[in-house]
């Protein structure tokens, strides 16, 4: 197991989770920070994280530079922001993946932890014991009454942004959905489609996160993040128990098909590929798929988006459905 | 009906958020929508523009006409500027981040309202800073801590406010 590979609970109906830290150098602007002033900074931290000798060798620096192919890789996977892949600037990661600081972003320091399944607690101590570790060294804007400065207003306090991608497809044909995002945002959660495609969200994926930063303790905003998305995911579950109740025949039948298109197409667009590992999940979860972890599947989906493959349309639906076969290739389908 | 926000074209959605019992609601054009929440019902932009771990929840409130009615446009003025950074009450305004660390004190009569709009809260209450050198350190007790804001709410009448605290104070008290 690598350093910082983290694992929860509801694998599949959880796909992700993410804990971000906003935090400011002392000293420097917010705004137009000079080359000079971001190399600086980007020298500062990556310092700090090699004084850990345990953690010497778990990171990479890279540039990234403005509007680049790269930028767009790294968004698919999470490991930037939109807006960081249009202004460029400095990325340490982890060899494994699960961490990713941003250096130059709205803030000076974006610090992301990633995770499988639902484990905001564990996401959270890896943030703060490395953003404890850097700022051993590193002196960060703080305010005895505001915490942690950040440009924008709406991360004072801890800075902290506490995400879980939730799989919702069968509460979102119900219509249940809205409700349920009526719910979280009484909370004091956002939830929205995780990849930002309108009204119905791209393989019924979902983002629920704090919209609080300052006022409530990280572990008070973890907590209930927790039990938010537990309560979503109960819904989600019970819709699912009651379409097989309504119409099992033709439930099992489009997870079926779903799985047989994965195992089977030779040319794969990237929006059926999205809706057919939509279908399987619900399939594995519910017992009509066996022969892949859930975890497999959604990484599957993510790392065969169109900005991860390369070469022109036909080549990447090439591409895409000859890994989404070899992942299904030991998928048995129920009797 | 027009939209609220721009008051030139159709709104097409209907945009509602609460943040700690403080709702907002409005009728939005397709554009407005977009500017405003990017959210659910805001149209495709671009295939990234619109990752919503990364969107900030309101970042783009703060400048727009649509909450101009709110005590942060009453401090309007062109005078004055950070000392640090340069940054004007102007520009603060339309962007809606602080320049620097400094700004925060210069504006902090524009800014506290806004906050408390945004965040529901205007005092920090997690990890404490660990000076340079030093372990980092929790602050030492948060009960007290938040009792001491319950007092302050009441007496500022603000009990949306020490209803959530109290909540908060009961949660905490009962994982002793």
């Amino acid at each position: 197991m690598s350093t910082f590979e983290l694992k929860g609970g509801f694998a599949g109906l959880a796909a992700t989770t993410r804990v971000r830290l906003a935090r400011n150098v002392k000293g420097y602007p917010y705004r137009e920070l000079t080359p000079g002033q971001l190399s600086e900074i980007a020298d500062k931290v990556w310092n700090a994280l090699q004084a850990a000798p345990a953690l010497a060798n778990e990171f990479e620096m890279q540039e990234v530079r403005a509007g680049s192919e790269q930028a767009m890789g790294l968004i698919e996977t999470h490991k930037i922001s939109p807006e960081f892949a249009r202004k460029g600037g400095r990325l340490i990661v982890s060899k494994d993946g699960g961490v990713s600081i941003m250096l130059g972003e709205e803030d000076h320091i974006r610090l992301q932890v990633i995770g499988t399944g639902l484990c905001p607690k564990e996401c959270m101590e890896t943030a703060r014991r490395l953003a404890g570790l850097i700022e051993n060294s590193v002196p960060f804007d703080y305010s005895d009454k505001l915490g942690y400065l950040t440009a924008c207003p709406s991360n004072l306090g801890t800075g902290l942004r506490a995400s879980v991608m939730l799989h919702l497809p069968v509460l979102t044909e119900s219509g249940a959905l809205e409700r349920m995002i009526n719910w979280a945002a009484r909370q004091g959660f956002t939830v929205r489609g995780a990849y930002g495609e309108g009204s119905r969200a791209a393989g019924g994926f979902y983002q629920i996160s704090n919209q609080i930063t300052l006022g409530l303790s990280e572990d008070a905003i973890i907590e209930k993040l927790i039990a938010v998305a537990t309560e979503v995911i109960d819904s989600e579950k019970k819709a699912r128990e009651q379409l097989r109740a309504q119409n099992e025949d033709g439930l099992f039948d489009q997870v079926a098909r779903a799985a047989g298109t994965l195992m089977t197409a030779r040319l794969l667009p990237s929006d059926e590929a999205a809706d057919c590992i939509s279908r399987a999940l619900v399939g594995l979860q519910m017992g009509y798929l066996t022969g892949v972890s859930p975890e497999a599947l959604v990484a599957a989906e993510q790392n065969t988006r169109p900005a991860l493959l390369p070469g022109a349309p036909a080549d990447r639906d090439r591409a895409r459905a000859k890994a989404l076969r070899a992942v299904m290739q030991n998928v048995r389908i129920a009797e | 009906m027009l939209c609220q926000n721009c008051g030139k074209k159709e709104a097409v959605t209907y945009f509602k958020q609460t943040v700690n019992g403080q709702t907002r609601e409005a009728h939005l054009c397709a554009d407005c929508a977009a500017k405003l929440g990017g959210g659910f019902t805001a149209p495709i932009q671009s295939m990234f523009s619109n990752d919503p771990f990364f969107t900030q929840p309101f970042g783009s409130w703060f400048s727009s006409p649509f909450v101009s009615s709110e005590p942060f446009t009453h401090a309007i003025g062109e005078g004055r500027r950070c000392p640090t950074c340069g940054m004007t009450e102007a520009e603060l305004r339309r962007t809606g981040r602080a320049g620097c660390a400094a700004c925060y004190d210069t504006f902090e009569d524009i800014l506290t309202p806004y906050i408390r709009k945004l965040q529901g809260a205007t005092a920090h209450v997690g990890t404490a800073h660990a000076p340079a050198g030093q372990p980092e350190q929790a602050k030492p007790d948060p009960v007290a801590d938040l009792k001491a804001k319950l007092q302050e709410a009441i007496s500022r009448e603000n009990y949306e406010e020490a209803a959530r605290l109290r909540d908060e104070i009961r949660r905490l008290e009962g994982q002793k």
